[in-house]
């Protein structure tokens, strides 16, 4: 439960940095949630990889179909792939990834000032 | 260990988005570029134009209207005209800000900045032609124009408010693609904009290499494979025109030609660019009013280097298109006059020989003195490397192109480059007056002011006037000076005064009714001054000439079917000689079914049909085996034109040039013909084998419209168009009509047709993109909406957009 309240903060929350800041904002946002909610490395990791990754996922992937991949279909033949698809992919998978990474530091972080954990088998 | 997984998670995402934030090679920096809330998933637009209704603008005076009709253009209404060029900006800008400024890193020599090493020479290149450095000087003459340079300036006013507008999410694909930012307009890079049209349209010589070619080939030689008339041209004033004046004389040394040779040289502007312009007198047309039609013929790109719009003030009301980047109306009409450009060519920039006193290249020679040279020292900023710099020397001549640092055969040969270009003048001025004219004399008054690159200015107006004058800046020249280098030391081979303008070539109102041009010799013989250029066209202007002579009652749906004419004059002038020139004896029956075909042909290179592939691909090998002794020389040459070529084919069955070079045996042109015959054939018998599409003209052809960073995706390919250059519709592979205008001069309201290959705007991700290319390749015309009455435009308006003065 708390993953998942995780997850939809960091999305949320990215979102909105999106709106104002550079794209690596979501990176701070994952970041602090983790700070802000303990969870194991791995709880962190892949809140930051699925909230950020499908947020951008889901947004690229609606631009797609909205705007009939008038740009999406050009910029994938410059990528050299035929399917747009592969760019919502590749954007989400971006996104995913630096997200998780910043959850991640966000929580190791966090976890500099506990003195006694419960064991975890990912930690 | 805790602190240490944190270092370690952390550095690990540090580096992570620094990766993806940085450009590595042509890959954007993939973060930034892939965030769908402002990276290029931004740039995706679902409407053809989104833009607020309501905006505020600080720098205007008073609102302006802007009545975005169905075609998105945009028909601009100012109270004053500070703010009509200031709107006209932030318009242009909005559609094609990224083209705006790109294309002027290119002049300036600026690419590398953005594009790294690979546009280094380029670069290089450009700065020593001294065309950013002449842009200053202009900016120096303008300022003195208070009206000029108000307008210049309203104008970078606009371009720059809509740059504040703009955040990261909103820039242009291109700048994400390449990672850079716009950097602020000025009256400075429109300057450098008009020196953009010189380096395309007034650079085109060849006085090195008709030096090299007279020095190998002997002068005899040499004059017999490039006259500089051949019998049977058709001028572009009425041959036999009168010229009562009494001409500037200067002094003709009788010299013999210098020695030096030159292996390469710079970059010229494609010779087979080309455009056409004709106007016809009320007594020719079916409604009695004149009728003017334009297309400049240029490389074709996406975005268009043409932008359509409609200005309206209390001093100026005048449509057509612009080149974004520059203020006005370029090529358009008004309520009462139209006005149109081709590409006046003439011989305007010379190569002078330059000594120097020594290796500081402090001195150079002249007239037995040592004269000081400046030094520029050019700084080259090259994207992810250190700074190059060159220093470019300057004489009384122009720049020292070449020298031991470029192109100089790496020693002794230094070049200077005397251009008028490079000459301080306020062109903007024809424009001013253009678009506020009324009648001939508001025309005369703009022409006064013109000096470069020279144009045949096309004319006509509400009153039942037509005129044509040629235009320009030109030096009085002895027969031949320019036409090959020229010896630096001495004062006798410098330019002397220029051509009065009023002595300029021109006609108004000729007994034929008519006024033409189409880039071709500018008057007949008896023009008292010496008039020279390489490379004049012979095709495209018989050929309107020819129709223009004989149709009466013409309609502006005839003019556009001119302007879209696939006739091919060079076949009908020369396929029958060159078939009979085959032995049809020994054909097989695949070869005599091409053979068949070409002797039915109408010489129409319409987009579908076949006959003309066989023959553009004959000719063009039949050119190259014919000339192939010049692909041997080790020198900069070029090759006799194709008139001449087909002056010399039909009169010379023995011409030493058709000896082959790689065969034993002593070729003919019958030889010659018969061979490429059979080569064209395999040529097109192997395209077949590596095409899936129909063997058609256009296919074969395969005219695209090219994005400006050649990105195969954003461009047009296969362009389902006829025609080629030396034909009226001049579309070949890379260049073509662009911008094609039809105007009639109604007295009770100005009607006009336009279109050309792009698009309104310049994002690849608006459904609008490239949409005219389809109508423009079909000959198809938007009808222009030209009209003073703002219900009107509100009526059938896309979007109406007002743009308020910020308050005080």
């Amino acid at each position: 439960m708390k993953l998942i309240i995780k997850v939809m903060l960091i999305a949320g929350l990215a979102y909105l940095s999106g709106l104002y800041l550079p794209w690596w904002g979501m990176v701070v946002v994952a970041a602090g949630v983790s700070l802000a909610i303990p969870t194991s490395s791995f709880g962190a990791f892949v809140s930051g990889f699925i909230g950020v990754g499908l947020l951008w996922m889901v947004i690229s992937w609606k631009i797609d179909i909205e705007s009939h991949s008038i740009l999406t279909a050009k910029v994938a033949a410059l990528f050299n792939v035929d399917d747009p698809i592969y760019l919502v992919i590749g954007s989400g998978f971006i996104g995913a990834i630096a997200g998780g990474l910043g959850s991640l530091s966000g929580n190791s972080f966090r976890q500099i000032f506990i003195k006694k954990k419960k064991a975890s088998f990912y930690s | 260990m805790k602190v240490f997984k944190f270092v370690f998670f952390t550095i690990i995402t540090i580096v992570l988005v620094v990766v993806l934030n940085s450009k590595n090679g042509d890959i954007p920096p993939l973060g930034k570029f892939l965030n769908p809330m402002s990276g290029f998933w931004a740039n995706s637009e679902y409407t053809a134009i989104k833009a607020p209704e309501q905006l505020t603008l600080e720098g205007l005076e008073e609102p302006v209207k802007i009545y975005w009709d169905k075609d998105l253009i945009p028909h601009i209404f100012a109270e004053n005209d500070h703010d009509l060029y200031f709107a006209e900006g932030y318009t242009i800008a909005f559609h094609r800000l990224w083209q705006m400024e790109f294309q002027l890193y290119k002049t300036a020599g600026r690419l590398s900045e953005i594009l790294g090493p690979l546009t280094l020479s380029l670069d290089q290149q450009q700065r020593r032609k001294g065309l950013a450095y002449s842009a200053n000087w202009m900016l120096d003459e303008v300022k003195k124009d208070k009206a000029i340079y108000e307008m210049l300036q309203a104008y970078s006013d606009g371009v720059n408010a809509y740059i504040a507008t703009l955040d990261y999410k909103d820039l242009p694909i291109e700048y994400k693609l390449l990672d850079y930012e716009p950097e602020p307009f000025s009256p400075y890079k429109i300057c450098l904009l008009l020196k953009e049209m010189s380096d395309q349209l007034s650079s085109g010589e060849a006085d090195l290499e008709n030096t090299n070619m007279a020095r190998l080939l002997g002068k005899d030689t040499f004059n017999f494979l490039f006259p500089d008339r051949d019998p049977g041209i058709d001028p572009i004033i009425t041959a036999g025109t009168k010229f009562d004046f009494e001409p500037l004389k200067v002094a003709n040394p009788n010299d013999s030609l210098p020695l030096a040779k030159i292996k390469q040289v710079i970059n010229k502007p494609d010779p087979k660019n080309g455009s056409n312009s004709f106007a016809v007198a009320g007594s020719k047309t079916a409604s009695g009013n004149v009728l003017l039609a334009n297309e400049p013929d240029l490389g074709l790109n996406l975005p268009s280097i043409w932008y359509a719009a409609h200005l309206h003030s209390p001093s100026v009301n005048v449509m057509g298109a612009v080149f974004p980047g520059s203020p006005g109306i370029t090529i358009g009409f008004t309520d009462s006059i139209a006005f149109g450009f081709t590409n006046a060519k003439r011989d305007v920039a010379d190569w002078f020989y330059i000594q120097f006193r020594n290796d500081d290249r402090d001195e150079y020679l002249y007239e037995g003195k040592w004269l000081k040279t400046q030094k520029v020292i050019e700084e080259i900023i090259v994207r992810g490397e250190d700074t190059k710099y060159d220093t470019v020397i300057y004489t009384h001549f122009g720049p020292v192109t070449y020298d031991r640092n470029f192109k100089g055969n790496g020693e002794q040969v230094n070049f200077a480059f005397r251009w008028t270009a490079h000459d301080t003048s306020n062109d903007f001025r024809l424009f001013y007056h253009f678009n506020r004219g009324k009648n001939y004399n508001d025309y005369l008054e703009g022409l006064k002011y013109y000096s470069g690159p020279p144009q045949n200015i096309v004319y006509g107006d509400v009153h039942g006037n037509i005129a044509m004058w040629v235009q320009g800046k030109f030096p009085v020249k002895y027969p031949e000076q320019g036409k090959f280098l020229m010896d630096g030391r001495y004062s006798k081979y410098d330019w002397g005064p220029f051509i009065p303008q009023q002595q300029n070539i021109h006609e108004l109102n000729p007994a034929r009714n008519f006024v033409s041009s189409a880039n071709q010799h500018p008057a007949d013989a008896t023009y008292p001054y010496y008039v020279y250029d390489y490379n004049y066209e012979h095709y495209r202007n018989r050929r309107i000439n020819d129709r223009l002579k004989i149709m009466q009652g013409i309609k502006p749906e005839d003019m556009m079917k001119l302007q879209n004419d696939n006739y091919n004059f060079l076949a009908y002038e020369n396929l029958t000689f060159m078939l009979d020139s085959l032995d049809t004896g020994k054909m097989v029956a695949s070869t005599r079914e091409v053979y068949q075909l070409l002797r039915k042909w109408d010489y129409f290179n319409d987009p579908e049909r076949v006959a003309p592939i066989y023959f553009e691909e004959w000719w063009d090998q039949f050119y190259e085996l014919l000339w192939d002794e010049f692909d041997t020389m080790t020198v900069a040459v070029y090759k006799p034109h194709n008139y001449h070529t087909s002056v010399l084919m039909k009169n010379n069955p023995a011409l030493a040039f058709a000896d082959v070079l790689g065969t034993s045996r002593k070729e003919t042109i019958k030889d010659v013909l018969s061979m490429t015959f059979a080569s064209a054939l395999d040529s097109v018998e192997s395209w077949k084998s590596n095409h899936s599409v129909d063997l058609t003209w256009a296919n074969f052809k395969n005219t695209t419209i090219q994005h400006l960073m050649r990105l195969e995706p954003f461009s047009v390919s296969n362009v389902q168009i006829g025609g080629n250059h030396g034909i009226v519709n001049a579309a070949s592979r890379r260049h073509g009509p662009s911008w094609r205008m039809v105007v009639e001069l109604d007295k009770a309201g100005v009607k006009a047709w336009g279109v050309y290959p792009g698009s309104q705007t310049g994002n690849p991700g608006n459904p609008t993109y490239a949409d005219m290319v389809t109508p423009w390749a079909t000959g198809k015309y938007l009808s222009l909406q030209f009209t003073s009455q703002q219900a009107d435009l509100a009526a059938d308006a896309t979007l109406v957009q007002t743009l308020n003065p910020s308050k005080k």
